[in-house]
């Protein structure tokens, strides 16, 4: 089955702002609750937020060999820091 | 419009941090909506830098999590249970209803699949483990009924293939296609957005380090990192589209 490209790239873009926010500690009762509200509206929007969890998760494993080496800043010198 | 963000875009405020907790804060409410993103991957081999939280650096006066590949004590784990398994319960029972299978008796099967593994990442991870690990559960129960969503796969599927050396050479290939999706919406992405996504995550700077050597706001910054995983998991998807 084929999805519009377009929603879903919306949905998967609200997910991933979802996902900030609730992980963030400063969220509101007001928020959380909007984004129970969203995440209940459509099965899509649980898929995509169920897919944000784990992808960012994911992506934590990341590390410099993983990203192809014109991709990344040229290594930091250790004396600025 | 349905698929928008029910927020407004976090936009004029800024994402500043009071605190962090450990792994024995009480969690509730939706999976992973409460859990706290300061706590990095630990990954066997990985340093673990506190300082390179998601959003800002933490507090050094706040219990900071300790250096080097973590397992967890019987005791922490045990902590993490009491933490996790209601979150993760009740995200069951919202995703699947009561049962069967019974949503409690899943969470436990789930951890218990998490006590068998031979290290544990971070707590994050971990929830999205047992999560991934729990729904699935269920949906095998379900089987007759529900088919498995193409979304399914378990963050543990992801790169990891790579970091292990006891993996099927056909994970390993898809692990391979998938860290060239990465690398290639990297390569789409606007220049400001990839920076700051691999400062982030590579370079494991903090959100406001990133800020800093970018010179934008932290808002903005924060904003540049979350488009950028938007748009690899849009390219994952596409890959995963093509596969089947």
């Amino acid at each position: 089955m084929r999805t519009d490209p377009r929603v879903s790239a919306d949905i998967a873009q609200a997910a991933h702002e979802c996902l900030a926010r609730m992980s963030h500690p400063d969220a509101t009762n007001e928020e959380r609750r909007a984004f129970e509200i969203w995440l209940a509206a459509d099965l899509r929007h649980e898929e995509a937020y169920d897919r944000a969890i784990t992808l960012w998760a994911a992506l934590d494993t990341l590390e410099r060999g993983d990203i192809d080496a014109d991709l990344l800043e040229p290594r930091a010198q250790p004396t600025l820091w | 419009m349905i698929a928008e963000s029910p927020f407004p875009q976090f936009d004029g405020e800024e994402t500043t941090h009071g605190r962090t907790a450990g792994t024995g804060g009480v969690i509730t409410g939706h999976h992973a909506a409460r859990m706290k993103m300061d706590d990095r991957s630990v990954l066997p081999g990985r340093e673990r830098d506190p300082d390179t939280s998601f959003d800002e650096a933490t507090p050094a006066s706040v219990s900071t999590p300790t250096s080097g590949p973590k397992r967890y004590s019987s005791d922490e784990l045990e902590a993490l249970f009491r933490q996790l398994a209601p979150v993760i319960t009740a995200g069951l029972r919202r995703a699947f209803g009561n049962g069967p299978p019974d949503p409690e008796d899943v969470t436990q099967l789930a951890f218990q699949k998490l006590l068998e593994r031979a290290h544990h990442a971070d707590i994050r991870s971990i929830h999205a483990f047992v999560w991934r690990t729990a729904r699935n559960l269920v949906l095998k129960a379900k089987r007759a009924h529900r088919v498995r969503s193409k979304y399914d796969f378990e963050v543990e599927q992801i790169f990891f293939p790579l970091k292990g050396n006891d993996q099927p050479a056909e994970r390993v290939i898809i692990a391979r296609e998938q860290l060239r999706s990465v690398n290639a919406a990297l390569r789409a992405m606007p220049e400001t957005r990839r920076r700051a996504f691999l400062l982030h995550k590579i370079e494991r700077l903090s959100i406001a380090d990133v800020a800093r050597r970018l010179s934008i706001g932290k808002t903005t910054a924060h904003k540049h990192i979350v488009r950028a995983a938007r748009d690899i998991d849009l390219r994952l998807a596409t890959q995963e589209n093509d596969a089947d």
